[in-house]
């Protein structure tokens, strides 16, 4: 077990408004160690409400949340790593600082694997390009790759491929699921549907 | 520099810090050469050796027609000195010695042959109150000369008024403090005779000193013993603005160095201007560092996303406000070291052109102030800095 909800729901939610979901106002859901899974709802429904509460950054909520083998002061170091629905990437830094700025706290990647990574990504053109004139997609790329550089037990991801052409995300989703292998990482995706890359354990409906 | 840093300065604002380094440096130099200039000129106007400095007074009794037989008036009782004492505004007091026996001074031209013969007064005053430094001023029962420090007005006395008419050649200092005379005292039916040289001037007292202990010794052995009570003594001052102390005096028609309470006044009113710069200079400060605080404060929130974001991705609000922490304590340093050395070069600037009205340290001691000065704006800086991050980044999402 790695994180355990009770009962728990988004303050700003009402209970008629999360009387179908199969997460909030649950007695328990539990998400395992090194398992996928993918949270599917419309927009507003508060899946992004869901991974800020889990990253420690929404502390308006009703219920509990158990952290099992996570330690809650460190989350932000080195236990779950987060790719942003807004994505947070700063527009006065180039695509590969964006990158570096994160990879210089944690230490994770050699610069040679971002590279490579930035590569596979299909981002080699834009590595000194500045993240103000990236796509979306290209933006939503670079946030993935940073979210792989420090190690974690937990990536979240919100909507990380509403950008994203089928073969893109068939390589980033191979890749992100490997790196997950790699760090023994559960994976939890929220999405608005069609997450069949992911090929995940479960799939939850709020 | 490191993406951060390079993160940080592209949002710094600029111009604002500019404007703050060259505020803080006008409130700098006017904090610290108001302080130097007090440091300077306060010996001149409190030194405690001085005779006659700024915070001793002499008095005497006011002679009156009435007084000029019976002189018993022109004398302070022990009650009366004992109610000078008691004054708020009276640190110590000390009498003038005088002599109770004859003395005279002669020349010989040849031995044992008087030819010039005076009458002389000495008075003695404790060493403390004396302002000139010299290792001559101690007398012994076995010595045979007695130094003697008379009013430089004297001598300007006999250059300018009695040489002048009389023809006769001007003496320097420097001359006069070669020449030896002969002093014979009497008294009890005995004499003695010593020999006299005038060690130094005064410019303050008006009196012909000798060493104390000499006094002593002389008014045991020769006195005759007829009134041991003072005419004159001198007043050390310890609140030069009290409002009764000119008035104290004149109730009881006692005459004081007026020139000594002139300079109280100048101090006092020295005091208040140094008073003056310091709290405007500090004013101007305080200024600079809320004008740059909230250029700070601005920032933070004009950027507050990069911060949020910053956070979101793990960077703790301590490693994000070391760089501006740095920056401030770098710029606050820099401008501070300027301050003193400009202060330095403005001091030196004053101390040749004053040279002749204060006696000026060499050295300026205003380190510990400016050290302070820097510590103070770097802690206010600092905690402020951390406390608008730690702020805006309370209750992210």
């Amino acid at each position: 077990m790695l994180i355990e909800l009770n009962n728990l729901k988004p303050a700003y939610l009402s209970d008629k408004q999360v009387s179908d979901s199969q997460i909030y106002l649950q007695e328990s859901v539990v998400f395992e160690k090194e398992k996928r899974y993918v949270i599917e709802a419309g927009s507003g429904k508060g899946k992004s409400s869901l991974l800020n509460i889990i990253y420690g950054v929404h502390e308006k909520y009703e219920g509990a949340l158990h952290y099992h083998g996570i330690k809650k002061d460190q989350i932000k170091k080195d236990q779950i790593s987060y790719v942003f629905q807004d994505l947070k990437l700063f527009k006065e830094l180039t695509a590969l600082e964006n990158v570096l700025l994160k990879n210089n706290l944690t230490q994770h990647k050699e610069i040679t694997v971002i590279k490579e990574l930035f590569n596979q990504f299909g981002l080699s053109k834009q590595l000194n390009q500045s993240a103000a004139t990236l796509s979306l997609g290209q933006k939503q790329r670079v946030a993935i790759i940073r979210s792989l550089c420090m190690p974690y037990k937990l990536l979240l991801m919100d909507e990380p491929y509403s950008h994203l052409d089928d073969d893109n995300m068939k390589i980033i989703m191979e890749i992100i699921k490997n790196d997950a292998l790699e760090n023994s990482a559960s994976i939890i995706i929220a999405s608005l549907g069609n997450s069949t890359e992911l090929d995940a354990d479960q799939i939850l409906q709020i | 520099m490191n993406i951060l840093a390079r993160l940080q300065f592209k949002i710094l604002p600029l111009k604002q810090i500019l404007g703050y380094a060259l505020v803080l440096a006008i409130g700098s130099i006017i904090i610290l050469l108001a302080a130097q200039l007090y440091i300077d000129v306060k010996p001149y106007f409190t030194n405690e050796s001085s005779v006659l400095g700024s915070r001793v007074l002499v008095a005497s009794k006011q002679v009156s027609v009435f007084k000029t037989v019976d002189k018993s008036s022109i004398y302070f009782t022990e009650e009366e000195l004992q109610e000078i004492r008691d004054q708020e505004f009276v640190g110590d007091l000390a009498t003038f010695s005088t002599a109770q026996f004859e003395i005279k001074g002669f020349t010989e031209r040849k031995e044992g042959m008087p030819d010039f013969k005076t009458d002389l007064f000495f008075e003695g005053i404790p060493e403390k109150y004396l302002d000139i430094k010299t290792d001559q001023w101690q007398w012994k029962e076995s010595d045979s000369l007695i130094p003697i420090i008379i009013p430089s007005s004297y001598l300007k006395l006999y250059n300018f008024g009695l040489a002048e008419s009389k023809n006769l050649p001007v003496i320097s200092e420097n001359t006069i403090s070669q020449m030896q005379f002969g002093i014979e005292v009497e008294g009890q039916e005995k004499s003695r005779k010593f020999k006299g040289r005038i060690i130094d001037f005064s410019d303050k007292l008006n009196s012909i000193l000798v060493p104390e202990k000499f006094m002593s010794w002389a008014n045991d052995n020769y006195g005759n013993d007829s009134n041991s009570n003072p005419s004159r003594i001198l007043i050390e001052i310890s609140q030069s603005d009290h409002p009764e102390l000119s008035s104290f005096f004149e109730n009881r028609n006692i005459d004081i160095n007026k020139e000594a309470l002139e300079q109280n006044k100048i101090w006092f009113f020295f005091q208040l201007i140094f008073l003056f710069l310091f709290v405007i200079a500090c004013i101007i400060i305080v200024l600079a560092c809320v004008a740059m605080l909230l250029s700070f404060n601005l920032m933070f929130y004009k950027n507050k996303s990069a911060f949020n974001n910053l956070h979101l991705i793990g960077y703790s609000n301590r490693t994000m406000t070391k760089y501006f922490q740095w920056i401030m304590l770098a710029l606050t340093l820099l401008v501070i070291f300027t301050s003193y050395m400009i202060t330095n070069i403005i001091r030196l600037e004053i101390r040749e052109r004053m040279e002749s009205i204060f006696r000026f340290e060499k050295s300026s001691s205003l380190i510990e102030l400016s050290i302070s000065l820097t510590v103070i704006l770097v802690f206010i800086t600092s905690v402020t800095i951390k406390s608008s991050v730690t702020k805006i980044n309370k209750n992210i999402q």
